[in-house]
C-alpha cells in the first residue's frame, strides 16, 4: 500500500511540475502589446504569421524570425528559440518570448 | 477497510500536495513598450496589491520616458538641450538627479562613458548615410565633454540649474537612463508592497527580494552576444541586485568611444555589471566596453563583479573587493548541462 501511496503521490507531483516542450509557450508583444500566446507543443505543421513588418515562424517547440525589414537584422540573426533568450527587434517593436520550465532562468540581460 | 485506507491516504496526499501548491506565491508578469525597449515586470506576490504595484510602476516609467526622451522635441530633455547654452535651465527633480549621476559617471570613467555626447550620437544615427566623415567629427570633438556642463542654484536656493559652456554639447541619457529606472521602479514597487519582483528594462535587469527557489537567489541569464546559442552563461545574485549590460545583440554596433567619436572597438562585443546600483552598473558597462577589458580596475572602484565576452568568444569574469556577489557566476556549457 505504501508502494501505491507513493506512486501515486509522483504522479501528481510529476503533473503539477509537468515540464520541457510540453509547457513551452510563445509570447508575442508588439508595440508592448501582447498580440499572441502560442502553445509551441501543439504545433503539428511550422507555420507563419505577420506581426507589422516582421514573419514570425512557429515550429514545434520553437520560434524564430524569418523576415524583417529592419536595418541589421538582428532579431533574424537570433535564431529559432525555445525558451532560452527572448528576440527582440526594436525597430519594429517586436518581442518574443518563450516560458520553457525546462530552462530555471528568472531573466536575461543583453 | 483496505480500501477505504487507500482512499483515505491518496485523499490526504492530494491534499497535502494542493496545500503546497496554494502557498506559492502567484507569478504575475506584464510587458510594455517603453523607453524605445520592452519593460516588464514580473512580481511573486498572492496580494491584490501586487497588479496595482505594477501598473503604478508602468506609470512612472512613462513619466521618465516623458522627461529624458532625446527625440521628442517637447522633452524636459530636449528643452534643456535647446536652451542650456543661451542661460541657466531650472531642472525637474528626476532631470537633476540623473545630470548629476550622469556628470559623475563621466568624470570617474574618465569619458569613455560620457553624458554630453548628443550630438556625436545623433551623427551617427542620420540615415542619409552610413557613417559621419572624419571631417566632421573633427569639428565636433573638442567641444564635447563633460567638463562643459556647469551646475547651479536657483534664486530660490533649493531648485538646481545647468548650464553648457558651448552649444555642441548636448545631454544624451541613453546608457544610464534605463539603469536608473530600474532602481526607481525598485523602490517604488518595494514601497508600494511588494516583496518578490524582477524588473527589466530593456535588459537591465533589478530584483527585488528572494527568487521564489529554496536558494532564494536569482538566475539571470547573460544573453549569447553570437546569437547561435553554444552557451550559457549566468549569475546567481541575491534581491537588490542589479544586472546590466551593454553590447551589441539588442542595438548592433551603437556604443561609441567618445574620445575617438568611432564605434568601440576593443574586441569585446558583451560587457555585463553586477552590482548594487543599477545607474552605475549601466554607465559603467558601457565605459568597459568602450575603453576594454584592460581599464576595469580603473572603472569600477568598489564592489561589483563584471563579465566580459569578447570577439573570440572567450568569457572572463572579475570580482572586486567587497563584492557581493560571491561565486556568483556560473559559465554552463549548453551541450553539457542543457541538452
Amino acid at each position: 500500500m505504501i508502494a501505491v501511496i507513493a506512486l501515486s503521490s509522483l504522479i501528481v507531483w510529476m503533473w503539477l511540475n509537468n515540464s520541457g516542450y510540453d509547457n513551452a509557450s510563445a509570447r508575442i508583444y508588439h508595440e508592448g502589446e501582447l498580440v499572441h500566446v502560442i502553445d509551441l507543443a501543439s504545433v503539428n505543421v511550422p507555420y507563419e504569421i505577420d506581426v507589422g513588418n516582421v514573419i514570425v515562424q512557429v515550429r514545434v517547440g520553437e520560434i524564430g524570425v524569418v523576415y524583417s525589414d529592419c536595418r541589421n537584422k538582428l532579431c533574424e540573426k537570433t535564431g529559432f528559440v525555445d525558451g532560452r533568450v527572448p528576440i527582440i527587434c526594436i525597430p519594429n517593436r517586436l518581442e518574443i518570448r518563450v516560458e520553457n520550465n525546462q530552462f530555471d532562468f528568472d531573466g536575461v540581460t543583453r | 477497510m483496505k480500501k477505504f485506507l487507500l482512499i483515505f491516504c491518496l485523499v490526504f496526499t492530494l491534499s497535502i500536495v494542493g496545500c503546497v501548491r496554494s502557498t506559492e506565491p502567484e507569478k504575475i508578469t506584464q510587458t510594455i513598450f517603453v523607453m524605445d525597449t520592452f519593460a516588464s515586470i514580473t512580481v511573486f506576490d498572492n496580494s491584490d496589491e501586487a497588479e496595482a504595484a505594477i501598473v503604478r510602476a508602468f506609470e512612472r516609467l512613462y513619466e521618465i520616458e516623458e522627461t529624458f526622451n532625446y527625440y521628442d522635441p517637447d522633452s524636459e530633455l530636449s528643452w534643456l538641450n535647446r536652451m542650456a547654452f543661451y542661460e541657466p535651465v531650472t531642472m525637474s527633480e528626476d532631470m537633476n538627479v540623473l545630470a548629476t549621476l550622469g556628470v559623475r559617471y563621466s568624470e570617474m570613467t574618465g569619458g569613455a562613458f560620457d553624458v554630453s555626447i548628443g550630438k556625436l550620437i545623433e551623427l551617427w544615427e542620420r540615415e542619409d548615410t552610413l557613417s559621419p566623415s572624419q571631417k566632421e567629427i573633427d569639428e565636433l570633438l573638442p567641444y564635447l565633454g563633460w567638463n562643459n556642463i556647469v551646475f547651479g542654484v536657483c534664486q530660490d536656493g533649493v531648485s538646481t540649474t545647468i548650464r553648457f559652456l558651448n552649444e555642441h554639447v548636448q545631454l544624451h541619457f541613453g546608457a544610464i537612463a534605463k539603469g536608473w529606472a530600474v532602481d526607481v521602479i525598485m523602490w517604488q514597487l518595494q514601497n508600494d508592497g511588494v516583496t518578490s519582483a524582477l524588473i527589466d528594462i530593456g535588459g537591465e535587469i533589478g530584483v527585488l527580494g528572494d527568487a521564489p527557489r529554496e536558494s532564494g537567489l536569482w538566475h539571470v541569464q547573460i544573453n549569447d552576444p553570437f546569437g547561435d546559442l553554444e552557451f550559457i552563461t549566468y549569475v546567481k545574485v541575491k534581491g537588490g541586485t542589479r544586472v546590466a549590460t551593454s553590447g551589441t545583440y539588442e542595438r548592433g554596433e551603437h556604443i561609441l568611444n567618445p574620445k575617438t567619436g568611432y564605434p568601440a572597438d576593443k574586441g569585446l562585443v558583451s560587457v555585463t555589471v553586477i552590482g548594487l546600483s543599477g545607474n552605475s552598473a549601466d554607465a559603467f558597462s558601457t565605459a568597459i566596453f568602450v575603453f576594454g577589458a584592460g581599464e576595469i580596475r580603473n572603472i569600477i572602484d568598489r564592489g561589483g563583479c563584471v563579465v566580459t565576452i569578447d570577439e573570440e568568444r572567450r568569457f572572463a569574469d572579475y570580482h572586486f573587493d567587497g563584492c557581493d556577489c560571491g561565486d556568483s557566476v556560473e559559465f554552463i556549457n549548453r551541450l553539457d548541462v542543457v541538452k
